[in-house]
């Protein structure tokens, strides 16, 4: 489903990515985790043209989504993107939040809108926030709204970075409730995470990020078991 | 609800524009008729010229350049500007003919031709009675306060030695002969000079100033006409000449210089020793001068409404260019040309932007359209700051929540961030709006009558400094106090989403 080749990008003088390569097939769970700054999040922005990679290829659904003549608007309703920091809108309600984007591209009618926003509202067990504004949620709750919001337009792919580092501990249990639903569900996702519990449980692969390339990946059991670098292990050692 | 709201502001706004529009195509009309001849003056200079309690023009020059035009067929329409852009507007082809009791001087015949004498009036100094200055000899190393640009002007500052030498004078300038006086009166001149005729009614309602009379100093007044028009010039000529031979010039003559000057130019008695019921009642309700005050406040009002409304509409369309080069990370041509308007307009003075605007572009016609649009540019650089600034001040997460949901680059300025930038605009603008409707004080110096103008002229007539002025301060305050509670409340509505 996603195809990554080669990927670099730097910020001035500073190489962040030196030549990645992914492979994501369709209903997977990917969890990427690595020292800050070994370029996870950049990498994750690629995918969604937040950063634009200096060279490489990245292919969606056999899609080149790199080429000049692409509408990154139309491809980006396709891949959700769920941010350490929510970035909900404030000026709006809950339900706002979640219809804007929906009615705006005619994916819904107004009329349903309200309906379709709740039902989403329910799978993240929020329905009694619709008419409340995000700053009266909790961090926790924000997050699930934030999830809801990307999954209004029905993407094909959902990124996820860091969604649970700008919450109180006690928060991270419910985010992370809603992304296990999502994994069940079968969404194809990507996860930048330091949550190593979630990555063992729920992912299909993990990939370890250092130095702006994947140094590492594997099934969760066999990555956390016996990681073949002695960087990984030095990582692993510090957050296990 | 809302949009009954808009529709109603909306009507309003037209509805002004149209009024703005009316007033200063009523003028062009006028100007494009046959036999229209367009007459420059500065109504600040009784008896000559000045405004009536009904802000109509009259004086001498005023009734006897009429009578002339009565004799010749001619219409004249009058436009009543700064006593130093008239030759400026005559060379511009603005004016025809200037009345302003002005002398044939060497510097103004090189820019425009004069008529016939109408009037031979000499220079007074007036002075304290304690010590009196009574030739020109004893106002070398004085502070002597002047009409700026009159013939008073050129000989205190050694530019005319015709009537004689003044020497290391320190010229104290003003725009109208009140000021002077009063400057006098207050210790911050030593001597004023000025035409003889003012002299004495200035003497004779003020206490404890004298006048003398310079011999040697009798200059003659003509008006200006346009160069190379003899044409023009004949008729004004053979006018004149008629008006004298039919007794007209004579009743004139004695209506404004002869014995009770009170009467005729409507200057009062000075009202010292009134008391504060009766200095009010002369200062606003005798010669209903409250009108003044009236339409002067609409007028600032007005033109302060319009401006605002340009100065947003410019200020808007250059925050978002300038926003769209800044997210690019690339300049084009008009977001560079945008730079430069914002860096020019914030580093100039809005005194000379109005008069270029007035002055130069507009070329003294539809003086309030010319108005609101320097006050509008001007306005719309602090007001593209002041959005740029607001916009950038929204976290740069909510762009990115926007787009990566698929809205389009309009979309998420429109439904996100533009909402989010305006409460953190709002206080800003408010002062930008209370700055400007101050601002407009300015509009004097191109003749407009707002407020200011208004108040600083009953003063000229009245011989009142203090009140009049400060019952504009007075206005001034309120229309501020009222805008910035009406803002206030509604920024409360605004975070009342929070």
């Amino acid at each position: 489903m996603i195809d990554v080749k080669g990927l670099r990008k730097s910020f001035g003088s500073i190489h962040v990515l030196n030549g990645v390569n992914v492979h994501v097939k369709r209903g997977e769970c990917i969890c990427i985790i690595g020292p800050s700054g070994s370029g996870k999040s950049t990498f994750l922005r690629c995918l969604n043209l937040l950063e634009i990679p200096d060279d490489g290829t990245i292919t969606v659904a056999g899609q080149e989504i790199l080429d000049k003549g692409l509408n990154v608007d139309q491809y980006r309703q396709k891949v959700g993107m769920v941010f350490q920091h929510f970035n909900l809108f404030p000026n709006m309600t809950v339900l706002k939040n979640i219809t804007l984007a929906p009615v705006r591209l005619n994916k819904w009618t107004s009329e349903e809108a309200d309906s379709r926003a709740l039902d989403l509202l329910k799978r993240v067990g929020l329905e009694r926030k619709a008419d409340t504004y995000p700053n009266k949620l909790s961090g926790g709750q924000k997050q699930r709204v934030a999830i809801a919001r990307t999954l209004a337009m029905n993407p094909d792919v959902l990124l996820f970075d860091e969604p649970t580092s700008a919450l109180d501990p006690e928060m991270v249990g419910e985010v992370l409730d809603v992304m296990k639903k999502l994994v069940k569900e079968g969404m194809t996702m990507l996860v930048v995470t330091h949550e190593m519990g979630f990555a063992r449980e729920v992912s299909d692969r993990v990939l370890f990020f250092d130095k702006g390339v994947v140094l590492e990946e594997g099934v969760p059991e066999e990555l956390f078991a016996h990681p073949a670098h002695d960087r990984t292990k030095t990582f692993l050692s510090k957050v296990l | 609800m809302k949009k009954k709201k808009r529709m109603v502001m909306m009507a309003v706004c037209v509805l002004l524009a149209a009024w703005v529009l009316a007033e200063g195509m009523g003028r062009t009309e006028i100007h494009a008729q046959q036999r229209t001849v367009v007459v420059g003056t500065n109504a600040e200079y009784a008896p000559f010229e000045y405004l009536d309690s009904d802000g109509n023009l009259t004086g001498f020059d005023y009734e006897l350049l009429e009578a002339i035009a009565a004799e010749e067929e001619l219409k004249l329409v009058w436009r009543d500007m700064p006593f130093d852009s008239l030759v400026g507007a005559m060379e511009a082809g603005d004016i025809e003919v200037i009345a302003a009791g002005i002398g044939p001087t060497k510097e103004r015949a090189r820019s425009v031709d004069f008529s016939d004498v109408y009037y031979t009036g000499s220079q007074s100094i007036v002075s304290r009675e304690g010590d009196p200055v009574q030739d020109f000899r004893a106002l070398s190393g004085m502070k002597v306060a002047v009409l700026e640009g009159s013939q008073s002007d050129l000989i205190v500052s050694g530019e005319t030695t015709d009537y004689g030498i003044v020497e290391n004078a320190r010229v104290i300038r003003f725009k109208n002969a009140a000021s002077a006086v009063m400057e006098l009166k207050n210790g911050g001149a030593d001597a004023v000079l000025i035409d003889t005729i003012m002299a004495e009614i200035y003497c004779r309602q003020t206490d404890g100033i004298v006048s003398f009379a310079v011999p040697g100093t009798e200059e003659d007044t003509v008006f200006c006409i346009v160069k190379g028009n003899s044409a023009l010039c004949e008729r004004i000529n053979s006018g004149l000449a008629k008006v004298k031979a039919n007794g007209l010039y004579d009743e004139l003559y004695e209506k404004y210089f002869g014995g009770d000057m009170e009467d005729s130019t409507g200057i009062l008695k000075s009202a010292e020793d009134a008391g504060i019921i009766g200095k009010i009642r002369f200062l606003f309700i005798e010669e209903n001068r409250w009108k003044y005050y009236v339409n002067g406040l609409g007028v600032t009002v007005i033109v302060s409404l319009l401006s605002v409304f340009l100065g947003i509409l410019i200020g808007l369309i250059v925050a978002l260019i300038r926003l769209d080069a800044d997210r690019k990370g690339r300049e084009t041509l008009v977001s560079r040309l945008m730079n430069i308007y914002v860096d020019v307009i914030r580093g100039t003075p809005s005194v000379l932007q109005l008069m270029i605007v007035y002055f130069a572009v507009f070329h003294s016609r539809l003086g309030y359209v010319a108005a609101v649009v320097s006050f509008g540019i001007n306005s719309g650089a602090y007001v593209s700051e002041v959005i740029r600034g607001g916009i950038r001040a929204v976290d740069r997460g909510q762009t990115e929540a926007g787009r990566s949901l698929g809205l389009g680059y309009r979309d998420t300025m429109r439904f996100v961030i533009i909402p989010q930038a305006v409460k953190n605009i709002l206080p800003a603008m408010g002062n930008e709006f209370i700055q400007l409707i101050k601002e407009t004080s300015i509009l004097g110096y191109v003749g407009i009558m707002d407020l200011t103008k208004a108040s600083s002229y009953v003063s000229s007539r009245t011989y009142q400094m203090f009140i009049p002025l400060a019952a504009a301060g007075a206005m001034y305050y309120a229309i501020v106090r009222i805008l910035s509670v009406w803002l206030s409340h509604f920024e409360r509505r605004l975070r009342e989403s929070d």
